[in-house]
């Protein structure tokens, strides 16, 4: 079977992700070892460890990891309840379920960059949320401006747009479950609440974890709704790991100290997904 | 069509000699001015582009880096320090002698007495007021706020008395351009970030402390937002004074027709005491080592600084004003009294030290004053601790420089 | 999927329920429907409004004109056209690209053996997860010592290295039978006519899939348009509305929500034509 065919096929895109994916991981790992700004290249320097050593004694790297632990903290649990509630509905729903899941899941398919947009739009001095409140004879609230609301702004703003892809997930796990299994329980006399606790949601505590798993790894990469809304602020609440790296990469051209940055995020993802794989002795998922 | 318009950057198929020009300006307001440059010196050809200011330092840094910088550039006083620090302009000290006498600014480009660009504009800020919401609250805005004083009685009678609105615009949620806010007011107050000789902090001295807690004192009655959102907030009227450049004089018949606003100097600290001080920030011209036509490079950059060269860019964009020597005899300042007060507050305007690290400095410094104005440091703690990072990082570089 | 739904319903169906808690569910589908729709519609309505400020009371949102300003201004000279033109350019190159390689890299990978195979699999599948922010300094600095920053093929190389469809079309491939294509060697058809003649035929709903992710993935792109691009002419539309979004002095709000609205507009035709695609591809690790 595996004779005759095309190895050839493979060369256009293995070349791409070559020169676009692999190469430059090794470069950036290469990176993280040098004192390196483009615009004084001559100067360029090997400091081993150095970047990493600094990069954990700055207090912007822990800031910005705190600011990860809050938002899993924060979001985690009411994503996650939200999502399997919506799903559950949306598994009981018989007629128009194609329209109420679409209408859900549509959030999931947008642009981070209008997403964000839009809600800086709500949140703003001026915008829609303020104006309710002050309609209600309320005063204005700095969304943005607070430093302990700016991130709580935020993790809203990503419940909302993520509940719905969340939902979908838990959607396609309980339709894995065998009709079977449930006629039987229901024979049996169970109560729907009895099916859901005892049957269903046993089934997916693989998914629920995989869901949890994601929404974590999510939370150590956002950057585009801290880029639009905050750039980080105000006192820093709401630096992540990645803003951080894209400041000292791209305003002050600290490539290597950058790089640095980019591999101790590799390590942390990389750490939760072992400790990932050992949570659940096996595969999530079968995916491919 | 836009195909063509994208493949047609405009290379000319000759033997002329081209100088790549980037630049801030609208096009149509610079490109008349370069074709009569262009008319002068027969064989130049000025290939043109616009920065903006989102992504300009960005595009500029990245283009030395790839080792293709423009000819000609224009920065901002901001840019300039990481550009020196990092070598990357031509010293212009021995061609600007000739210009010496003709340009102000000068201060703003000398570096250990060597120049690295020419001033081209400068521009500053000023006190804008709500004429209507002046006097809603009582007050008479053909006497603006002359001292601390003045400023704060009149944020918090507005504040108090016009409901809805607040008295001053507190800058918050973009730390970056803190400093250029409060400076001013430590300035006037005989206060500064570094000492004469640029190489010890006096961040923490008291004129700076007494400083801010005056402009902390202006909180209650502030609204604290970006700068964006008081320039909003001022054209709805619900905002009685914000310091602003002179774009905001130029935006604001269009977005707010109804509004009456004048501009005022900064007030100084107090009656017969302190400056009128702001913050002035400059356009210059500069040349990169690693640019290819140094030469014509420098003949462009020498005609734009002429008067009759700048001041049509000052009448097409209205945020800076030419550096060129007598600007201020143009007749335009006599039918314009709101923009000539800009001009009148330059020579009390304060630009940052042309320091190798002053980006890093700047950083300090706005961090700092970001926990003063949130209330997670005292003012003293904040400018203690800002004196503090700032020795620090001074001692750590001096031995490598130069 | 659709085997499931009905079976759901049928399931459902035989429940015992009262006509109320029916009404009950579908009401807070509703409105979850609606919670997940509202900063979309929103967004709309602000952006076919006048003037440039937002409207706060929501009895002003009813009340307000509708007018085509925005849009007009967005299409007389604002960088917008050009933003949304990039875009479409970027897009239209990138994708097809995408599919032919993913046919033909997942066709060889399917269907016979080569040294490296197994490496090549693996490293993909590693790159499916890996944080592309690793990769963002290394491509910046790849890109410009290649002369090649600000220019289209910064946008559009990056996209071709994502491993996403080739792994995608080598399980769908997998899961054909070999069978055609052998009886088709036999009767001597060259390699690259079974490819084109028998392979690319059957490969339609795959590279739906695959095509329809591409579309997402490319046309929301952020991070890598930001940093390779630095010329207001090659942003595309999230950058550019992003970048819009901070200028100093003045937002125009209602600029900003119509180009979002016209960042929105292709996301939601091919989330009408294509939702089933969307989802099998997020249940197979495309990233969001």
């Amino acid at each position: 079977m595996k004779r005759g065919a095309r190895p050839l096929g493979v060369l256009p895109w293995a070349l791409a992700f070559f020169f676009f994916g692999v190469a430059p991981l090794a470069y950036a790992l290469a990176l993280s070892f040098l004192d390196y700004n483009p615009l004084r290249a001559d100067r360029t320097v090997w400091v081993g460890l150095a970047n990493y050593a600094t990069a954990l004694q700055s207090p912007s790297f822990w800031r910005a990891l705190r600011t990860t632990a809050y938002f899993v903290v924060g979001t985690l649990p009411v994503t996650l309840t939200l999502a399997y509630a919506v799903a559950s509905l949306l598994a009981r729903a018989r007629r128009a379920e194609t329209f109420f899941r679409a209408a859900i899941f549509f959030p999931a398919a947008l642009s981070m960059v209008v997403i964000s947009l839009v809600f800086k739009s709500l949140y703003a001095e001026e915008g829609l949320l303020n104006g309710w409140l002050a309609a209600a004879g309320l005063s204005r609230i700095h969304w943005l401006l607070d430093p302990r609301l700016a991130l709580p702004s935020i993790m809203i703003m990503d419940i909302w747009s993520s509940v719905g892809y969340y939902a979908i997930l838990i959607l396609a796990g309980r339709k894995t479950l065998p009709d079977d299994q449930l006629e039987a329980a229901r024979l049996e006399g169970l109560s729907a609440w009895e099916v859901e606790r005892r049957i269903v949601f046993p089934h997916l505590r693989p998914v629920l974890l995989f869901v949890v798993l994601l929404n974590t790894i999510r939370a150590f990469q956002i950057f585009i709704e801290v880029f639009v809304l905050t750039r980080g602020g105000p006192l820093e609440s709401t630096l992540t790991l990645v803003y951080h790296l894209y400041d000292r990469a791209f305003y002050h051209f600290e490539m290597g100290y950058a790089s640095a940055l980019a591999f101790l995020l590799l390590i942390l993802v990389g750490g939760l997904l072992v400790i990932q794989r050992y949570v659940l002795g096996e595969r999530a998922r079968e995916a491919r | 069509m836009a195909l063509l318009a994208l493949a047609g950057c405009g290379k000319k198929p000759s033997a002329t000699r081209t100088v790549v020009f980037w630049q801030f300006s609208p096009l149509p307001a610079i490109q008349p001015i370069l074709a009569r440059f262009e008319a002068e010196n027969p064989g130049v050809t000025v290939q043109v582009e616009q920065l903006t200011w989102q992504s300009g330092r960005e595009k500029i840094v990245t283009a030395i880096a790839a080792g293709r910088p423009p000819d000609l550039c224009e920065l901002g006083s901001t840019f300039l320090p990481g550009l020196v620090a990092d070598s990357t302009l031509l010293d212009l000290t021995d061609r600007a002698a000739k210009l010496r006498d003709r340009l102000v600014g000068w201060d703003i480009t000398t570096y250990r007495g060597r120049v690295y660009a020419y001033p081209w504009m400068v521009g500053t800020r000023a006190l804008y007021l709500n004429d209507d919401l002046f006097r809603r609250a009582g007050l008479d805005p053909a006497k603006p706020p002359e001292t601390w004083d003045d400023l704060l009685r009149a944020a918090r009678a507005i504040s108090e008395r016009v409901p809805d609105a607040k008295g001053f615009g507190m800058n918050a949620g973009e730390r970056e351009i803190l400093f250029k806010k409060f400076m001013p007011f430590a300035w006037g107050n005989g206060g500064d970030i570094l000492d004469s000789t640029e190489t010890a902090s006096v961040m923490a001295s008291p004129a700076n402390v007494a400083a801010l807690r005056f402009y902390l004192s202006l909180k209650p009655y502030s609204l604290l937002d970006r700068q964006e959102m008081h320039e909003q907030a001022f054209g709805k009227g619900r905002l009685g004074m914000v310091i602003s450049g002179p774009w905001l004089l130029r935006a604001l018949p269009e977005s707010a027709p109804g509004l009456h606003a004048s501009v005022a100097p900064m007030p100084r600290p107090a009656a017969g005491r302190g400056t009128h001080a702001s913050f002035a920030g400059a356009e210059v011209l500069g040349i990169f080592r690693r640019a290819k036509n140094h030469s014509d490079a420098l003949r462009l950059a020498e005609f734009l600084v002429r008067p009759e060269n700048t001041m049509p860019i000052f009448l097409a964009t209205g945020n800076a004003f030419p550096t060129a020597i007598g600007t201020a005899a143009d007749s335009y300042f006599v039918t314009h009294p709101n923009v000539r007060v800009f001009l009148d507050q330059l020579p009390t305007a304060v630009s940052p030290p042309l320091h190798p690290q002053w980006v890093e400095i700047e950083e300090i410094v706005n961090a700092e004053l970001e926990e003063a104005i949130y209330g997670t440091k005292t003012p003293e703690a904040a400018l203690a601790d800002a004196d503090r990072r700032i020795t620090a990082a001074l001692n750590r570089q001096r031995p490598q420089r130069p | 999927m659709r085997g499931g739904a009905a079976a759901s319903g049928a399931r459902a169906g035989r429940a015992t329920r009262s006509r109320g808690s029916a009404w009950g569910l579908y009401l807070a589908l509703s409105a979850i429907s609606l919670a997940s729709l509202a900063p979309l519609l929103y967004m709309a309505r602000v952006s076919f409004g006048a003037g440039s400020d937002l409207p706060i009371a929501p009895a002003d949102w009813w009340g307000h004109p509708l007018s085509l300003e925005h849009y007009r201004d967005l299409w007389s000279g604002g960088p917008m056209a050009r933003f949304a033109f990039n875009s479409l350019l970027v897009t239209g190159v990138a994708v097809p690209i995408q599919i032919l390689l993913a046919a033909a890299a997942g066709h060889a990978l399917a269907r016979s053996g080569f040294v490296g195979r197994g490496t090549l699999l693996a490293l993909a599948t590693a790159f499916l997860i890996l944080p592309k922010q690793v990769l963002l300094a290394p491509l910046y600095l790849l890109f410009a010592s290649a002369g090649l920053l600000d220019t289209y093929a910064a946008l559009v190389l990056p996209h071709l290295a994502d491993p996403f469809g080739v792994l995608f079309m080598a399980h769908y491939y997998q899961t054909l039978s070999p069978e055609l294509e052998e009886a088709a060697r036999t009767d001597g058809l060259s390699a690259s006519a079974i490819f084109w003649r028998i392979v690319f035929p059957v490969s339609g709903p795959g590279l739906a899939v695959v095509g329809v992710n591409g579309f997402l993935t490319t046309w929301n792109a952020f991070l890598h348009p930001l940093v390779l691009t630095t010329s207001e002419s090659m942003r595309t539309l999230p950058v550019g509305l992003a970048l819009f979004a901070q200028s100093e002095h003045r937002v125009d709000w209602g600029a900003l929500l119509a180009g979002s609205t016209i960042a929105t507009v292709p996301v939601v035709l091919a989330f009408l034509l294509f939702q089933r695609q969307i989802v099998e591809g997020i249940l197979k690790g495309s990233s969001r």
